[in-house]
């Protein structure tokens, strides 16, 4: 398939699954409430850390801005189809797909995008209400040039975190349970992604480590660039450290999925 | 009656013991899961008090008991009810809840006990092992009247705290599906790990009254520190008898609106 039939049909693709998420909007909006729970305690405690006389090396109102942009950073980036796809791929539903002209990552790609929309229109209005309780400390970047920045960041953020778990997702083709796997995936992701808490406030001794690891550039890394004073040098580290993560990560993901096709025999697990 | 039931909750973990050797990698990744989960959750102790020694008066080897505190519970929850309430929403939308119904046995029992989560044994053994070293590194000195009173706090607590997920579970009976719920009901779980008096006061509110791990966390080692007295154990007691009557009504007025076959 040509590029254009592929983005063609990833539209096409993209609307189906819209539909099919639309009728799920309360669903949504309690796993948002789950989203915004989950990531508003990183918020409550630092700020409480500081009014206790912490020694914070950031000031409150980069935990707010932070925490709450991390919020959308996370729904913007996050996927959690590896235990979806291994279980397809368990019970034998791929073969459809194998029949078809466009590959089932298309469909993941399109189930993503179009749950990122529903996500998105229900998690702002309630970022908006934390937003209006901290609106005095809230403070983003009025620079055209870091929102610049910003995009390619979030966008290779999102391709990383993607291939990361359909490569995840592929290990269905070779083993009965890989759901262990994935939480692992995501514990450990949890603490190097800035998402458990700001790699800004981790020891100094932990800085070259958490700088070149994979995970800061699935969530951290565009939340530097956007709200941190990084100096050209330093952006410009990150984003070739990115794209050599991207590369490095999508190469596994294609090797892992097509040693995976021919590994696959159709009849289920 | 009670020896019958306690003979099908054995038969649970044997099933569990059959089902777990099974899948005995997946078994030995899940513990190491357990493991990396408890030092995710200690993790952020540890950079908190590497910028101040107390929050909200409360210390670094005592947040890290409370850590292990938490820890014990959740994984007895995930151990022991997890499994049965997750499973209630499918059982209810396919009308497998049938099958359970017409066993002559507490259909409530049976569902919420009915899927042992082994691998959580894990987590734990070692939340219990993390709240030893949290105490034994405190200026806490454990006597027996504060011992008694902690631990009557903390059953009381593991009770409350399965009563309000399993209590969240039931209103399966009554809309289409009940996942995200589960989540969210986990999620503000997990706010315990923090003691209570580190967040505002409507969290608080919410911690301790809707979703009460405050319980099973805060109250408990309040009562380790000399903090609290008989009063709040009895107190504590009082709430949880009424919850598990509330817990028990709310089930019968439930189970009145499963229609079977996929309602």
């Amino acid at each position: 398939m040509t590029p254009a039939s592929q983005l063609r049909v990833l539209r096409r693709l993209t609307s189906i699954e819209l539909v099919g998420s639309l009728m799920y909007r309360t669903q949504f909006a309690v796993y948002m409430v789950s989203t915004v729970v989950s990531i508003m305690v990183g918020l409550f405690i630092w700020l409480r850390v500081g009014e206790s006389g912490g020694d914070l090396p950031v000031d409150r109102e980069f935990i707010v801005t932070y925490y709450l942009m991390l919020a959308v950073v996370r729904t913007l980036v996050s996927t959690w189809h590896s235990e979806f796809l291994a279980q397809v791929i368990r019970k034998g539903e791929l073969n459809a797909w194998l029949a078809r002209p466009g590959s089932y990552i298309l469909n993941l790609l399109a189930n993503n995008f179009s749950e990122k929309i529903v996500k998105m229109s229900t998690i702002l209005p309630m970022l908006g209400v934390i937003w209006w309780f901290y609106r005095d400390q809230f403070a983003l970047p009025t620079e055209i040039s870091r929102w610049l920045l910003f995009i390619p960041a979030l966008v290779g953020a999102f391709v990383l975190e993607f291939c990361l778990t359909t490569t995840i997702g592929s290990l269905g083709f070779w083993m009965d349970e890989n759901s262990g796997i994935a939480r692992s995936r995501h514990v450990i992701a949890m603490a190097l992604s800035g998402e458990l808490v700001p790699l800004a406030l981790y020891p100094a001794w932990a800085t070259t480590f958490l700088d070149i690891q994979v995970f800061r550039f699935t969530m951290s890394f565009p939340l530097e660039v956007l709200l941190t004073d990084l100096s050209s040098q330093q952006l410009v580290a990150g984003f070739v450290l990115q794209f050599a993560w991207l590369v490095a990560i999508v190469m596994v993901c294609r090797f892992t999925w097509q040693r995976g096709l021919h590994a696959y025999s159709g009849i289920g697990a | 009656m009670l020896r019958t039931h306690l003979r099908i909750w054995v038969h649970f973990w044997r099933l569990s013991v059959a089902r777990e050797t099974h899948y005995r990698a997946n078994f030995l990744t899940l513990a190491v899961v357990a493991i990396l989960e408890t030092f995710m959750t200690i993790l952020p102790m540890l950079l908190i008090f590497s910028f101040t020694s107390a929050v909200s008066g409360w210390s670094r080897a005592e947040s890290i008991a409370l850590v292990g505190f938490f820890r014990t519970a959740i994984g007895v929850h995930e151990l022991l009810a997890s499994g049965g309430a997750y499973r209630l929403s499918s059982d209810i939308q396919n009308g497998d809840l049938d099958l359970v119904l017409i066993r002559p046995v507490n259909a409530q029992f049976y569902v919420a006990c009915r899927f042992v989560t082994l691998p959580q044994m894990v987590n734990v053994l070692i939340g219990m092992l993390v709240a030893a070293i949290g105490v034994a590194r405190s200026d806490v000195t454990v006597g027996l009247t504060s011992f008694v009173q902690t631990m009557a706090i903390f059953i009381c607590g593991m009770i409350l705290l399965n009563a309000a997920i399993l209590g969240g579970s039931y209103i399966a009976f009554r809309v289409t599906t009940i996942d995200g719920l589960n989540w969210m009901l986990q999620d503000v779980a997990d706010m315990g790990r923090y003691p209570i008096s580190f967040y505002p006061g409507a969290i608080r509110f919410v911690l301790t009254a809707i979703v009460p791990v405050a319980f099973v966390t805060t109250v408990p080692m309040d009562a380790l520190r000399g903090f609290t007295g008989w009063d709040t154990v009895l107190l504590t007691v009082a709430f949880t008898c009424l919850v598990v009557m509330l817990l028990r009504w709310w089930w019968n007025n439930s189970v009145r609106h499963y229609a079977s076959a996929g309602s």
